[in-house]
């Protein structure tokens, strides 16, 4: 807290950055991967291996003219891009994205701000990234785009339930909120020696949880359905272009990083990581390399799920949420809470622990196996699907968004 | 000094959103006036020391119910300007009663007990009848606690259990009340056994 100025200000500019430049990498390896996958070249022109396509287009949608239909809602329509990428920015913030770091007599905690409630800034301010595509959607007075604001509205909601819930187990576990405090007690080891403390392996229902959640907030296929092309040509911003179509783009693609960083923050240790004895200004830069080998594993699967998967139909991707995830994730809460309680009270041993975490997989699967039965869809998934009905399976080798704006 | 020109900001931005949400004509730019004033009521907690409050009053309020609120006005399509007709003279007599009994609620329960002498953190003066004296931010910030976290769930259930308990009741209440209200009851007798979903279409 006792910063000076110069010092918080240079760790905000540097996780900035990082955070954008790690947007850039994703879209560039999201265009060579998926290329890959679906025989294609991908970009190739511009840098080695086409690296500098990204900054391309994106001076290239600076100067795109900015069209702005007659019909359209001002000053919400000007408003909702900004929304969605000062969310993103913003939630930045809370994300440790290295160690300590001494440069100039003062010591960096790369992390904007350790805050006591960090995790769940994160989570705030992603319920606020949803005004942006809602507010898209309705202010562009046109069917498809509030089609698609209003089907990305309940998904993220949904989503950001069962996500929460995720999360309520780290807190639980951890016994803390601030981020600092998660990361600290992800190190050393964990319940079997050898293995790292990361809290994926004790938690590991609330990582799937987390996992399978963070797709869906990103609005990223499979779960893409805020702007399934096929059906609603291009959800929330159809009407948008130039540069704030390019905000658009933005905010999502560094939804997807900072998803990524968000469960390695929370579930896979941070920035901890061995620093095999190297000499001290080396050493001090290990555990950003650790952070971003992490992160760019977990943007590498979301690249992989786009290549691989098709979008799925809404009142199934509903169901999910609401009849799989979110039990799973409540369950997993309480089971952290007692499993907590237990070990204040003096713990149980090692093999028992094991013993009642296995019992409680098999106690799940079989639920799951009979509870879920029901071809119907989720309630909410339903009344949504009534107004918002259309969902052919998408194809997959759409064009990447880029290359459309193009 | 920080502290009082935070709290005239975020108090003068709160009391501008609350008299726009209901002043705007169109539902959606009311809705979204009431996410300015929740997000500036945030602000106000966070001038308390209150980081945890002000972080879930814009995660469940700001993020979540107004987002609802704004998915059922876009859903139903009652975002048109025309819906707020001139209402009656007996209406808005009746407007004005109610919000000065309301009014007057508030001051008798709030304004006398919270704002007497004895409520003046480091004043002498006993607390008489139902004057409150000043408990003070310092149980707060002396709780052994990130962002009051504990000290807050410590109090909800133990000391407010009936509150939260109440409020639970309200809660469920309110959903039963939405479920039977939006029920249809003029189905025919051939349609009763389809799932609810497949009618409301």
């Amino acid at each position: 807290m006792s910063r000076p100025l110069w010092v918080a200000g240079l760790t905000a500019g540097l996780t900035f950055l990082y955070f954008l430049l790690t947007t850039a990498i994703l879209i560039w390896g999201e265009r060579r991967v998926v290329a890959r996958m679906q025989s294609r070249l991908g970009p190739n022109r511009v840098g080695p291996l086409g690296a500098l396509q990204t900054l391309v287009d994106g001076l290239k949608m600076f100067f795109k003219e900015d069209v702005t239909p007659a019909m359209v809602k001002q000053p919400i329509f000007t408003v909702a891009p900004l929304v969605g990428v000062v969310a993103g920015l913003l939630s930045t913030a809370v994300i440790p994205i290295g160690g300590e770091v001494t440069l100039g007599g003062e010591t960096f905690t790369l992390q904007v701000a350790d805050l006591g409630v960090g995790v769940l800034w994160f989570l705030a301010m992603g319920s606020i990234h949803v005004y942006s595509v809602f507010l898209a959607g309705w202010a562009s007075s046109s069917p498809y785009p509030l089609l698609g604001g209003v089907r990305s509205s309940a998904q993220m909601i949904s989503y950001e339930i069962a996500q929460g819930l995720a999360v309520a187990s780290v807190f639980i576990y951890a016994g803390s909120l601030r981020v600092s405090d998660i990361v600290a007690a992800q190190s050393g080891e964990g319940l079997l020696p050898g293995l790292p403390g990361w809290f994926a392996i004790p938690l590991l229902p609330a990582f799937a949880v987390f996992v399978v959640g963070m797709v869906a907030e990103a609005g990223r296929p499979p779960f893409d359905l805020a702007e399934a092309e096929g059906e609603l040509v291009g959800g929330f911003h159809t009407e948008y272009s130039g540069l704030r179509f390019g905000m658009f783009m933005l905010a999502e693609f560094m939804a997807v990083v900072i998803q990524s960083a968000m469960v390695v923050t929370l579930f896979l240790g941070g920035p901890s990581g061995p620093t095999f004895g190297l000499p001290a200004p080396i050493a001090a830069v290990m555990p950003t390399v650790w952070f971003t080998l992490k992160t760019l594993l977990f943007i590498f699967l979301f690249i992989l799920l786009r290549g691989a998967l098709p979008r799925t139909r809404y009142d199934r991707l509903m169901a999910l949420g609401w009849k799989l995830l979110i039990p799973v994730g409540l369950v997993w809460a309480l089971a952290t809470a007692a499993l907590v309680l237990v070990r204040e009270d003096g713990g149980l041993s090692t093999t028992a622990r094991l013993g009642l975490a296995a019992g409680a997989v098999v106690v799940a699967v079989l639920g799951l196996a009979t509870g879920r039965g029901g071809r119907d869809a989720a309630t909410i998934g339903r009344a949504v699907s009534t107004a918002v009905r259309p969902t052919a399976p998408a194809a997959t080798d759409e064009p990447d968004p880029a290359e459309v704006a193009r | 000094m920080g502290e009082t020109i935070a709290f005239l900001v975020f108090a003068g931005i709160a009391l501008g959103a609350a008299v726009a949400v209901v002043a705007m004509r169109n539902l959606v730019h009311a809705a979204l006036m009431l996410v300015i004033h929740l997000l500036a009521v945030a602000g106000l907690y966070l001038g308390l020391e209150s980081q945890f409050l002000a972080v879930i009053q814009v995660l469940v309020y700001a993020g979540a119910i107004v987002v609802l609120f704004l998915f059922v006005i876009m859903l139903l399509g009652v975002d048109r300007d025309d819906l707020l007709v001139a209402q009656g003279r007996r209406a808005v007599a009746g407007a004005v009663a109610v919000g000065l009994v309301l009014a007057g609620a508030l001051t008798f329960a709030f304004v006398g007990p919270y704002t007497g002498e004895a409520s003046v953190c480091g004043s002498d003066v006993a607390p008489t009848g139902t004057e409150q004296s000043c408990a003070g931010i310092a149980p707060v910030l002396d709780a052994d606690d990130d962002a009051g976290v504990a000290f807050l769930g410590r109090r909800l259930f133990t000391r407010y259990t009936l509150a939260f308990e109440l409020s639970a009741v309200l809660l469920t209440v309110a959903t039963i009340g939405a479920v039977v209200l939006a029920r249809r009851r003029d189905l025919s007798p051939e349609d009763e056994d389809l799932p609810t979903g497949e009618v409301t279409a």
